[in-house]
């Protein structure tokens, strides 16, 4: 690897800094202590490495000296390490710059610099604030891996724990006003159990709604459509329905006024009791929505209900050994109207709920009739077993007692 | 009823001298004595061959061979058909209790040394039907292209493949090519279907043949003999009835399981295992050390089992050559011995 | 009734209820069920007449659904209609000429490729075979 990289290197024409062939900043360092050998461990297995790019690319220097004053003199270009604050830049001299980043990842955009200071973060340190996110807070410093790699600080999978480093820490979030549960939060949510729990990598995580480079969070107007980038019918029954205009005056966000943020929870029809669910933090008792509700409740009660019971007598059919390939089909069927009924209660009408959920209920209904009747017939088995038995047992009696009046009379 | 019985049978007497079989059939004699029970094992098998052909051929309206459809005809019988799950279970749970026959059978001849002059063919013969009905489990195991049968099969068929010099042309002879694919299946089926079922009917009446040409065993020294017609053919019916009732109770209370259909690219399933009747084998196989002398242990393995297969054919031979005293203990120590181990190593391997 | 006389009862009386119970399930087992068996290797979907471009329908394919599209063009479409994400089931959208499932909002290219959304994997696709004006949908080896 180091001897091709090192090829690579010289056949390149132009480089922010070619990388020459005799890396003298990596003979030095390795001889002075324990924290400039990890820096050079951990840069053995940088993106930025295995395209070929050495120290000197980024920090400057003339690293073919073996002078440590010529190597790292100003005359060099020699830069150092950036500090917080002139990180952004420091980053910025290769990936701001479309040219340079041909060469090494033509498919990668150029615009990180640029959004990270629309992004909160960026504000803030432009602003003098030096304890904010910068580049390396969440890419670190010399173990850079792409996003699409699981060992990397970005992959999906990873993104929670990176942002929490610091979202989680409650003193530095408390300088701030910010809560620092939201990593706790969403672990617990239906996203993050989707995503940490079973693996589901196209599940949400923190950047999927607050954008990455340009982190902020999305705010009134756009929340809907954050979470209407997957739950697209959602977004579009609710703003075609009755609640939107209510919503807007009174600035509530979309979704997040009932579903939550962060902890967002699998939607259970508890949400929608007429009792104590989300829609009586505005709607009374009694009054017509909340009993609109409440018939929305009772549907999705209903073919949550028959999809359950239908599975229970499709496993009891299975566990006596019988084929219930189709009353599955019908069952998975089922599972997309359960799916589009709890949909539908975005429109807030409990017809369309029941449009929804009825070909399910038919579904679920006859999946769970014929597994119940193939358990029956399961049962009838043993009486015709029953009924053959007796006669294989009176020819078999009969037979044996002709034999013993045979034998008897030939004695 | 009594003169249209006899009327019946004059007809058939003037035609095919039906009095003739029988007063020949009722001259031939059956010994009694404790270990008498054992005569009827033989008759068990021929039953369930009947049965497993009449069944079979049942099974042959809704079985479509293929990768594509085997799997999927299965299900259908067990699961569309109606009585479909009776007729699969009975197949299935009549051919293991066939071979468990054929094992009892060809134990009590060794261990009543049936199997002694003039009987040495009758001997050799039942151990060719031995070979053709494990044969007829092996390649019927196939047949619903299962994830289980798949794996079965292949791990079978690998063994094959150890027999040094010819082992690879064998494999690929028997799987049609080199892995287990939809060209091994309609192999297995023509063999299961056509040419075994040929060989094992010819095989049987040349064994049935030679056992009525030379009479039982044992028959002069027994202190009590009874006909075989209509005695000991109406017992063998009493018997019949029961294994029958057997099998129903099993088909019913355990029907034959289906699993998932065969993927070749599946991982194989933990704890793949062939039939019960090849266990013992196939333990054997298994904690045979990589290497014995710089040879495959595999090999050794196959060298040592097909040796004792040819042992044990020739059985009247060698038993015949030693001496007068040592006969008994001879034959006692390699029947029960036999038992013994293939019992053990069964048990060694189902619990593996 | 003397004892020959019982025990012959007793025989036949076996013997016609053995015979009846092997011969009764033996009928039932011959005679065809209703349906008949599923998993084919091609279905037949329909005319032409049926499907007016721009326009989709599912048809079980043995155990799978199976959409069938005629997109904007004329050309015919059959892919898997399950989801490879969570196993919804897909749609056809006719204005963007695109696969669509309403669950996350994945969406599919008419060939099958997963495009956008959450979708880890493309739909298998099935062939479509024209003759004259009858429509049948192939599996693909």
């Amino acid at each position: 690897m180091t001897i091709l990289s090192v090829l690579f290197a010289a056949f390149l024409p132009f480089q922010c800094h070619a990388a020459p062939v005799k890396d003298q900043c990596v003979i030095c360092h390795a001889t002075l202590g324990d924290s400039h050998q990890a820096i050079l461990k951990s840069f053995s297995r940088d993106i930025h490495r295995e395209v070929g790019l050495s120290c000197s690319s980024c920090h400057g220097g003339d690293s073919s000296s073996d002078d440590a004053g010529q190597a790292m003199g100003a005359e060099a270009g020699f830069v150092g390490a950036p500090t917080r604050a002139e990180t952004p830049k420091f980053c910025g001299k290769c990936h701001s710059d479309p040219s340079a980043m041909k060469k090494y990842n033509p498919s990668l955009s150029v615009d990180q610099e640029v959004k990270y200071f629309t992004s909160v973060h960026g504000k803030k340190l432009q602003a003098g604030d030096s304890k904010v996110a910068v580049c390396t807070s969440c890419h670190t410093s010399h173990s850079i891996r792409p996003a699409k790699d699981p060992s990397s600080t970005v992959y999906s999978k990873n993104i929670p724990q990176t942002c929490g480093k610091c979202h989680s820490d409650a003193k530095l979030m408390g300088s701030y006003k910010l809560p620092a549960d939201q990593v706790a939060k969403y672990t617990g949510s239906v996203h993050g159990k989707a995503l940490l729990e079973r693996g589901d990598t196209a599940a949400p995580v923190c950047n999927t709604c607050h954008g990455n480079h340009g982190a902020v969070p999305p705010g009134v107007e756009n929340i809907g459509h954050v979470c209407g980038m997957c739950h697209a019918h959602n977004e579009e029954f609710f703003k075609a329905g009755p609640m939107a205009k209510a919503w807007e005056k009174r600035k509530f966000h979309i979704c997040s006024t009932c579903h939550n943020h962060h902890d967002i929870q699998h939607p259970t029809p508890a949400l929608l009791s007429s009792d104590n669910g989300v829609c009586r933090k505005c709607h009374l008792a009694g009054s017509a929505q909340s009993k609109a509700a409440g018939a929305m409740k009772a549907k999705v009660d209903e073919i949550e209900g028959s999809y359950k019971a239908a599975e229970k007598s499709i496993l009891t059919a299975e566990e006596k050994g019988l084929d219930m390939a189709e009353a599955r089909d019908l069952w998975d069927s089922a599972r997309m109207s359960l799916f589009q009924a709890k949909t539908a209660v975005h429109a807030f009408r409990p017809e369309k709920v029941a449009e929804a959920a009825d070909p399910g209920i038919e579904a679920t209904a006859k999946a769970r009739k014929s597994a119940d009747e193939a358990v029956h017939e399961f049962g009838q088995r043993r009486v015709g077993l029953g009924i053959a038995s007796l006669f294989l047992t009176l020819l078999a009696l009969g037979l044996y007692l002709k034999v013993r009046d045979l034998e008897s009379g030939q004695g | 009823m009594k003169a249209l019985y006899d009327a019946g049978l004059d007809w058939l007497d003037e035609r095919l001298q039906v009095r003739k079989a029988i007063e020949w059939a009722s001259h031939k004699h059956v010994p009694v004595h404790q270990g008498s029970f054992f005569y009827y094992a033989g008759g068990v098998c021929l039953f369930i061959f009947g049965l497993q052909v009449f069944t079979g051929i049942l099974l042959l309206m809704y079985y479509r061979v293929g990768a594509d459809s085997s799997y999927e005809s299965v299900r259908y019988i067990s699961s569309k058909v109606s009585y479909g799950w009776l007729i699969r279970s009975v197949h299935s749970w009549a051919a293991n209790i066939m071979v468990l026959f054929i094992f009892i059978h060809m134990f009590s001849v060794f261990l009543m040394k049936a199997f002694r002059k003039p009987r040495e063919l009758t001997w050799m013969t039942g151990c060719g039907l031995l070979g053709l009905t494990m044969a007829f489990g092996f390649s019927g195991y196939l047949l619903p292209w299962n994830e289980l049968a798949y794996f079965a099969t292949k791990v079978g068929t690998d063994i094959i493949g150890q027999v040094p010099l010819v082992g690879h042309w064998l494999l690929r002879l028997v799987r049609g090519g080199e892995e287990v694919t939809g060209a091994t299946l309609s192999r297995f089926f023509g063999l299961h279907v056509a040419i075994l079922p040929a060989l094992l009917s010819g095989l049987i009446g040349i064994h049935l043949g030679f056992v009525q040409i030379q009479g039982m065993a044992h028959v002069d020294d027994a202190p009590k003999t009874m006909p075989f017609f209509p005695n000991f053919m109406l017992r063998d019916a009493v018997l019949w009835l029961l294994v029958l009732n057997v099998i129903a109770i099993l088909a019913v209370f355990f029907p034959w399981e289906l699993g998932k259909k065969a993927d070749a690219l599946a991982s194989a399933p933990a704890g793949i295992k062939p039939e019960w009747y090849f266990l013992a084998q196939y333990q054997f196989l298994k904690v045979l050390p990589a290497r014995i002398l710089l040879i495959p242990g595999e090999l050794w393995g196959i060298i040592v089992l097909n040796g004792a297969g040819v042992l044990w054919l020739f059985a009247p031979f060698w038993e015949a050559a030693l001496p007068e005293s040592m006969k008994d203990t001879v034959v006692k120590l390699v029947g029960w011995g036999g038992l013994a181990g293939l019992a053990a190593m069964t048990l060694w391997g189902h619990l593996s | 009734m003397n004892r020959r006389q019982f025990i012959n009862l007793i025989l036949g009386g076996g013997a016609l209820g053995c015979l009846a119970s092997a011969v009764y399930p033996v009928l039932r087992y011959m005679m065809p069920p209703e349906q008949v068996e599923a998993d084919p290797d091609s279905i037949k979907v329909g005319s032409v007449k049926d499907f007016p471009a721009g326009s989709s329908k599912i048809f079980k394919f043995g155990r799978k659904p199976v959409i069938v599209i005629r997109d904007l063009k004329g050309g015919f479409h059959a892919l898997n209609a399950t989801c490879t994400h969570l196993d919804c089931i897909v749609q056809y959208q006719k204005e963007n000429d695109i696969v669509w499932c309403a669950c996350h909002n994945g969406k599919y290219d008419l060939s099958g490729k997963n495009v956008s959304g959450p979708p880890p994997r493309p739909l298998d696709r099935f062939e479509v075979k024209v003759s004259g004006e009858e429509i049948t949908v192939v599996r693909t080896a």
